[in-house]
């Protein structure tokens, strides 16, 4: 089931991703993404723990430091991969907008 | 004023939004949860107010934990960090709350909810559902079973009525319950595939109706034992049932106070459960026997027929018999009055045997008449030179006995094998009557209305 759910990241897997560029704890995550998205996004701590568990079993992170209960994670090269397919296909759909409306109704 | 609340929790056990609104409701009238059992809710008493509840799922967790582990505490960290605080748990039930105005859930992602649930209700509670259907449904198929043996036995005896609509209430609660999850289960699901949440519905109406039929057979059921030795017999091995499965939960909490790593406490839990439920289902039958053997011998006024009633002679000596079993549909009374003793101490060998079968609800007398009527169709006996003789009920006069319809046990085709047939088979409006009175010699017109009056129309 995981692998067939990662074929597509949801917003909230394509954030926490895109926080674990730089080595982060759940905690940090949970405070990034609203940040980074002006408040767009949230994960919810039961969504984040989850997913973060099914990030590690794919490989897609891994953990860096283990702080009594705290443990941060880092991207691995697969989680970049998915991470930059992800992107390649929300550019794929903004080229296509762009097509069908031009620039003008782009912005 | 108490402090402390308890409140037995009839919330399917995957019904987490019933279950938030239901906390969200105590708290805003001044109960919080503290505490989660396996059966009861404990809340302590707050000033009201208005808190956000959330019930998640934690599928590792599992009922013998002694604490939550590392990697749990973890996801409460995750979820004080956004200002949800552990309420109480529940083996994989989470209950947080949130003092925040519009928190952000801790569930934001539906399909994972949705993952998350499943795992866990394969844990707690589709397995026991699924025992706890087998078991209704074995209990369901034994009563049928009986029934068609012997539809008189099984319809007088409230205990294997009481256990036959127990049997019932727990098939009809697992089915609703199994049935209701699946169905929700695969609904949140294409739920989740377009990003939507299903919040699950409650059924606890289903749930309270079940078991106010259930505490109705029960009263019924003492009721119609009332000054019946086996009804004392019964409550003993409710009591009992009761017993083990408080034993059974108070070894497995103390294991978990005392640090019993989950794998060692579930072993010697399922040990204990085994060894308590054998020694409670030993127990009861003995306590049956003895509780059948301690009663007293009847006196010949406890039967509402005697010897005495028939014959002139003395039958002081006699050893009696008299035991009966009902339920309010049917009551079966039989009654034994022989001569047991040395040899010359009675001269006079004369026995009586007779069963009353009384037909409380109106319906079943058809039933009972068939089932009378033909219970010995297969009977007879081998005679001189391997002669099979049958019997059979032939129709005799029932006016001499006070009676709607009167048979004698015959044999078949007229023959005789010399044995004595005064044995008669008499329907009166409530009841039927089986005698056999064994003397040489019909019994005369006296006597027939002496087992009319007695036993056709007198108490019993």
């Amino acid at each position: 089931m995981p692998r067939e759910k990662f074929s597509t990241l949801t917003e909230q897997m394509f954030y926490v991703l895109l926080c674990l560029r730089e080595e982060c704890c759940g905690m940090d995550i949970l405070d990034k993404v609203p940040s980074m998205t002006g408040g767009r996004v949230s994960v919810g701590s039961g969504t984040l723990y989850n997913l973060l568990e099914q990030f590690r079993a794919e490989g897609m992170i891994r953990e860096t430091r283990t702080e009594g209960r705290k443990r941060s994670y880092l991207l691995t090269d697969a989680g970049r991969a998915r991470l930059e397919r992800e992107y390649q296909r929300i550019q794929a759909q903004a080229e296509d907008y762009r097509r069908a409306f031009g620039e003008e109704g782009a912005t | 004023m108490r402090e402390i609340k308890r409140q037995m929790t009839l919330y399917s056990f995957y019904d987490h939004t019933g279950l938030e609104r239901h906390f969200e409701r105590m708290a805003a009238q001044g109960w919080l949860l503290c505490k989660g059992g396996q059966y009861t809710w404990h809340y302590r008493r707050i000033e009201p107010k208005q808190l956000t509840f959330c019930v998640c799922y934690y599928p590792r967790a599992t009922i013998f934990d002694p604490l939550p582990s590392v990697s749990q505490e973890e996801f409460y960290d995750f979820c004080a960090h956004t200002g949800w605080t552990l309420a109480a748990s529940s083996a994989q039930l989470q209950v947080f709350y949130n003092e925040r105005e519009d928190p952000t859930p801790i569930e934001t992602d539906p399909a994972l909810e949705v993952e998350a649930i499943h795992r866990s209700a394969k844990k707690s509670f589709l397995l026991p559902n699924g025992l706890l259907l087998a078991v209704g449904l074995l209990n369901l198929g034994q009563f049928l079973w009986r029934l068609r043996d012997d539809p008189i036995q099984t319809l007088s005896n409230a205990g294997t009525l009481l256990a036959a609509v127990a049997g019932v209430i727990l098939l009809a609660l697992c089915s609703v319950e199994l049935c209701a999850y699946f169905l929700w289960h695969r609904r949140a699901r294409k739920a989740a595939e377009r990003g939507e949440f299903l919040p699950t519905r409650s059924h606890r109406w289903f749930q309270r109706i079940m078991l106010v039929i259930l505490a109705a057979a029960t009263v019924w059921f003492f009721i119609s034992m009332a000054g019946d030795g086996l009804g004392g017999v019964m409550l003993v091995s409710m009591a009992g049932g009761v017993l083990v499965v408080a034993a059974v939960i108070g070894v497995r909490e103390g294991l978990k106070r005392c640090y019993f790593s989950a794998e060692d406490n579930r072993v010697i839990t399922i040990i204990a459960c085994v060894v308590l439920s054998l020694a409670v289902s030993a127990g009861i039958p003995w306590l049956v026997v003895r509780g059948l053997d301690s009663r007293p011998q009847p006196k010949a006024e406890d039967l509402p027929l005697t010897l005495a009633d028939l014959r002139e002679g003395d039958f002081g000596g006699y050893t009696r018999k008299w035991q009966g079993a009902q339920s309010p549909l049917l009551g079966r009374y039989n009654a034994h009055e022989w001569p047991l003793g040395p040899a010359g101490q009675f001269p006079e060998k004369v026995y009586l045997d007779y069963e009353v079968t009384l037909v409380k609800l109106p319906a079943l007398y058809g039933l009972c008449r068939e089932t009378l009527l033909h219970e010995r169709d297969d009977w007879g006996s081998e005679g001189p030179e391997d002669v099979w003789y049958g019997y059979a009920y032939v129709p005799t006069d029932p006016a001499p006995w006070g009676a709607e319809e009167a048979y004698q046990w015959l044999p078949e085709d007229g023959l005789d094998n010399g044995a004595d047939n005064n044995q008669y088979l008499l329907f009166y409006p409530d009841r039927v009557v089986t005698i056999s009175l064994q003397w040489d010699g019909p019994p005369t017109r006296s006597q027939m209305a002496a087992v009319g009056e007695k036993l056709g129309r007198g108490p019993l």
